[in-house]
């Protein structure tokens, strides 16, 4: 399952389509509140942005989701492409870190998702030959 | 229409039929393999979210344990060594595994 926050109706529908022509199913929210309540063990992937309307940032959103969800990736999506940030974003364990103003931005999410999911297969499959997990 | 059917010959009624069931069996094939399409993501994302649940259940135990006794943390590392509170108080996520079954192994 993948969902994600973004309080541009705009990025949220040319996201979903795009994930959709590879036959992805994204659930999207422009609501905090909504998209914390979708957010379950199964998902691998959320798709957050940075700059939310709530007050909050995306950071705070990722720190709580990986608090509870600690196998799910996520993916930052923004406007702005502070460097500061984006370590702060990477030392807090996101997974990729997009900026949105670059051409076909959505098209690179749509290949971190893949890559997100790639990862979680790996790691399992190691894990199970490590015997951490039968 | 049958007027003109009648007019064909056995050879042309042949081939229009012939042509007519190729292009039956070209959209039997294409809603068939768009049929097996969707079924296949559908496994594929089933199969993904088992994965999911299970990473999150084993890594909820790994930092769950972490907390009760250092020896039966499996991953942490870093966290185990380090004396300071952020990182001991750093959840154990998908990445420090990854980090560290990629350094097992390269030591293997």
């Amino acid at each position: 399952m993948i969902i994600y926050l973004d309080d541009s109706l705009d990025d949220l529908e040319l996201l979903k389509r795009a994930l959709k022509k590879k036959g992805k199913d994204l659930r999207i929210f422009s609501r905090e509140e909504d998209f914390n309540q979708s957010v379950t063990e199964k998902t691998f992937a959320v798709i957050i942005d940075h700059n939310l309307n709530s007050g909050r940032t995306g950071l705070d959103v990722m720190r709580d989701i990986l608090a509870k969800y600690p196998a799910c990736h996520p993916i930052i999506v923004s406007d702005n492409n502070d460097g500061r940030l984006i370590i702060q974003y990477m030392n807090s364990d996101a997974f990729r870190f997009v900026y949105k103003n670059d051409k076909g931005w959505d098209g690179t999410v749509v290949k971190y998702v893949e890559e997100a999911k790639e990862r979680l297969d790996l790691v399992m499959s190691q894990l199970k030959r490590y015997k951490f997990i039968k | 229409m049958t007027l003109l059917i009648a007019e064909l010959s056995t050879f042309e009624k042949l081939l229009i039929g012939a042509i007519m069931a190729l292009c039956g069996a070209i959209v039997f094939m294409f809603f068939h393999i768009i049929k097996i399409y969707k079924k296949h993501n559908e496994k594929d994302e089933e199969r993904t979210e088992k994965l999911a649940t299970l990473a999150n259940s084993f890594l909820q135990s790994v930092n769950d344990q972490r907390l009760i006794n250092k020896e039966q943390a499996l991953v942490s590392k870093a966290a185990m060594d380090s004396n300071t509170e952020a990182l001991r108080q750093h959840t154990i996520t998908l990445k420090d595994v990854h980090d560290y079954l990629k350094g097992l192994i390269i030591h293997k």
